[in-house]
């Protein structure tokens, strides 16, 4: 369906959650993208192919997602902005070139549209890539920086926000889509793009050729104590505490004076906002806390409603067995007792369905 | 008095840590007097491997990368497409070309990238302490192939050269070798035509070359030098084996 | 899952236009501004297997892309009927394609079946790929769900500037199919 909607100024436009991505990519500059094809993440691969041609842009099917990741190694090294795309086992390849990234504090951008795993899995949406994207992945002391959309529009705003964030901070930024986000088709408003800073930091680092200036190296080699490995790893931690101050995003639907908070994101939160819309609750409020970073996670948020909300009890549901689960249990562990903290998932790539949660609230609710 | 030979510019004085006899700082110094003749030092970025070349950025006065084992060819793909008008060298050993690189420098060479490769071929794994290559020689003792290597089981050395010569967008591939003063002068006119290449927009040339490593090969440097002339030259024939010019 | 949405399936085999037919609905529902949140299946490529496509519209924000319990639906085979009636809600209308859905079949209490010939009206337009949109022209018109208009101008975005034959003979199977019930 994308070429309906290429060059439309309409505020509504339609396109699939993969299709709003690459629009969003090529809006914000994005000048190089490599990739590999896997369902269910394909139509992002498919759509730059036609849209990098007409901006005179590079787009590179790659022979692997290991070949792929390396290219966006080599483009970010060299100055560009840059994106890859690709799902859950094609992520898991592509984890030894984002280490490298890290290490090399490089700016890129990657799309990880989740599916069932472990090993293959299925092509069914899941949430079980939660571990490996919030924790780095790779080898090494990192992490990335990860935004979870759960919307079309989210797909679009979020991915503009990636490529700024990225070269803000100089490091991998994911966004952690679904199967259902990434297939989902519904109406978004294109705007050209907004930068979220006034200035981003000039790439002086950047390979471009040492003319007039001394030699820039990008590596990640420090083989002796006097090299500087500890101090990278010193400053890597810096970095991300102060990311971790800064960029807590979050969704805060009816948690104030709530007796219950459900706590979740991407396309499991849609379909827990439309049960808690459903529910009356029995006279007992129900509220949704919806992380829209998943890396910084947005803990001091949480830990204030918790302080607010007396007896309030909170439902963490995944499309995994439990993943983001440890995440809440770390930020309430000083004020909410465990046996508060229940956790309703899902593990096979199967999504929970607004009956089920439904169901779940009102057990939740008697207890 | 006249000078005849210097330093070259473009190489700097830090002393390398190749070991005694090894060929990589002859391949260094080739490299080097190329980039001075060209005058190409401040518009090329160079793409280091894993293996004993890992340092090169301490050795060359350029722009560098450092990549993964195995993955110059692709970040070198994405430097030449973001910068079309800059020279772009990729550096890399037979573990990493051969090896756990074999896809990419295969899929590099199939999309014609145009690049130079300088492709040092010593039959071995040097830094990790002289373990067997896809490039060591059928009955050649390594760590891991103490009784000597067997094709069965084990298989037979990669032809390179031969290898990408089925690749129809790959333009000039040749193999030389540098275990002696004939051949070092072979090797040179072969680098700065790979690099011309390039230049010229011609597209993928590679050059193997055929180096030393005595210590790897646990004999002395002479007898490193006897091993080429008498082993490798026979199964690894130096030679032009392509030139689409 | 709101009572004030229209959760629509639309199931057949895969070649019948089944996503088509969700997308010109999705188009239409931008043009009538109307929210819409269209979800298709995908999966392994396998031409003639069966496909889906769920669309929900409404007048408020939609919330779950996941609908269990559609209370629209349009079936064009016998597989993905006997696989799908079930999960319709009762009371529900249900446009199916007669040409190759057996009546027998069909005799299903609490639901408002409407049996449209699709196949063979297609065929005798000339384009047997159409039958979708002659389904979706009578379940505008059964339903009122969407002004025919706005259906119009979807199919118009989803065809005029790649496909525009494909354009014309669609908005004549439409407004045949529209004009049937």
């Amino acid at each position: 369906m994308a070429e309906n909607n290429i060059g439309s100024d309409s505020k509504r436009v339609l396109l699939k959650g993969n299709e709003a991505v690459g629009e969003a990519a090529i809006k914000a500059g994005c000048q190089c993208y490599f990739a590999y094809p896997i369902t269910p993440q394909t139509e992002t691969p498919e759509y730059l192919s036609r849209r990098m041609e007409t901006e005179n842009r590079v787009f590179l099917q790659a022979e692997s997602e290991v070949a792929a990741i390396n290219m966006v190694f080599g483009a970010a090294a060299a100055g560009a902005r840059v994106m890859t795309s690709s799902s859950s086992p094609g992520i898991s390849l592509k984890q030894e070139g984002i280490s490298y990234i890290a290490g090399a504090e490089l700016p890129c951008v990657i799309i990880n549209v989740v599916r069932g795993g472990p090993g293959l899995g299925n092509i069914e949406a899941s949430q079980a890539d939660y571990f490996q994207t919030t924790r780095g992945g790779g080898h090494g002391d990192y992490r990335c920086i990860a935004l979870a959309p759960n919307s079309v529009q989210e797909c679009y705003d979020m991915t503009m926000n990636a490529f700024d964030l990225a070269d803000y901070y100089r490091m991998p930024v994911f966004i952690q889509s679904d199967g259902i986000i990434g297939q989902l088709v519904e109406p978004f408003e294109m705007h050209p793009y907004k930068p979220m800073f006034e200035k981003l930091p000039p790439k002086t680092w950047a390979l471009t050729g040492c003319a007039g200036r001394k030699p820039n190296v990008v590596r990640t080699l420090y083989m002796t104590p006097a090299d500087g490995l500890e101090q990278l790893n010193r400053k890597l931690e810096q970095k991300y505490k102060k990311i971790q101050s800064e960029l807590r995003w979050f969704e805060n639907y009816n948690c104030d004076g709530a007796d219950l908070i459900i706590i979740a994101y991407g396309a499991t939160s849609r379909i827990a906002k439309s049960a808690i819309k459903k529910h009356n609750g029995n006279g007992k409020k129900v509220g949704l806390f919806r992380p829209r970073t998943i890396w910084p996670w947005p803990d001091v948020e949480l830990v204030e409603i918790a302080k607010k909300n007396k007896n309030v009890k909170f439902l963490v549901i995944e499309m995994s067995m439990g993943q983001m689960l440890e995440d809440v249990q770390l930020a309430l562990m000083d004020i909410v007792l465990k046996k508060d903290i229940l956790f309703y998932g899902m593990g096979g790539g199967w999504n929970p369905t607004p009956e089920s949660i439904y169901d779940k609230i009102s057990e939740t609710l008697k207890k | 008095m006249n000078i005849i030979k210097t330093q070259p510019k473009s190489i700097t004085t830090e002393s390398t840590k190749y070991c005694p006899g090894c060929g990589h700082g002859i391949v260094l110094r080739l490299i080097g007097e190329i980039i001075d003749e060209l005058g190409i030092r401040e518009k090329m970025i160079l793409t280091a491997p894993v293996g004993c070349a890992v340092v090169l950025y301490d050795y060359m006065l350029c722009d560098v990368v450092e990549c993964a084992h195995g993955r110059a060819p692709a970040v070198a793909t994405a430097l030449k497409r973001v910068h079309p008008d800059k020279f772009i060298l990729v550096y890399q050993g037979d573990g990493d070309l051969a090896a756990i690189g074999t896809a990419e420098i295969i899929h590099a060479a199939n999309r014609g990238e145009n690049l130079s490769v300088i492709f040092v071929n010593n039959a071995i794994y040097g830094m990790t302490g002289g373990q067997m290559a896809p490039t060591t020689l059928i009955g050649q003792k390594t760590t891991t192939s103490p009784s000597g290597r067997t094709a069965k089981g084990m298989g037979k050395p990669i032809r390179v050269c031969e290898l990408l010569t089925t690749l129809e967008e790959t333009k000039y591939l040749e193999r030389t070798t540098v275990h002696s003063v004939r051949n070092i002068n072979k090797t040179k006119a072969a680098i700065k035509k790979v690099f011309q290449n390039q230049m010229n927009g011609v597209g993928f040339s590679m050059v193997e070359i055929l180096s030393m490593c005595p210590v790897g090969w646990k004999v002395s440097p002479t007898e490193s030098l006897q091993f080429i002339e008498e082993q490798m030259i026979s199964y690894f024939p130096p030679g032009v084996y392509k030139d689409t010019d | 899952m709101s009572d004030k949405e229209t959760n629509i399936l639309i199931a057949g085999f895969g070649g019948q236009g089944v996503i088509l037919a969700g997308n010109v609905l999705a188009y239409a529902c931008i043009d009538a501004g109307k929210n819409v949140c269209a979800m298709a299946s995908y999966g392994a490529e396998v031409r003639g297997g069966t496909a889906k496509a769920l669309i929900s519209i409404s007048d408020e924000e939609i919330d779950s892309p996941i609908i269990t319990r559609p209370n629209l639906a349009m079936i064009m085979n016998a597989p993905s009927y006997i696989k799908y009636i079930d999960t319709i809600l009762p009371g529900s209308v249900v446009i199916i394609n007669s040409s190759i859905i057996e009546t027998s079949l069909t005799k299903k209490s609490g639901l408002d079946i409407v049996g449209v010939d699709a196949t063979n009206l297609a065929i005798r337009m000339g384009n047997i790929k159409v039958a979708n949109i002659i389904m979706l022209g009578a379940m505008l018109k059964k339903t009122g769900i969407l002004q025919p208009q706005a259906v119009v101008d979807g199919m118009k975005r989803a065809f005029y500037k790649t496909k525009r034959g494909l354009y014309y003979i669609n908005e004549s199977a439409f407004r045949m199919g529209f004009e049937l019930i």
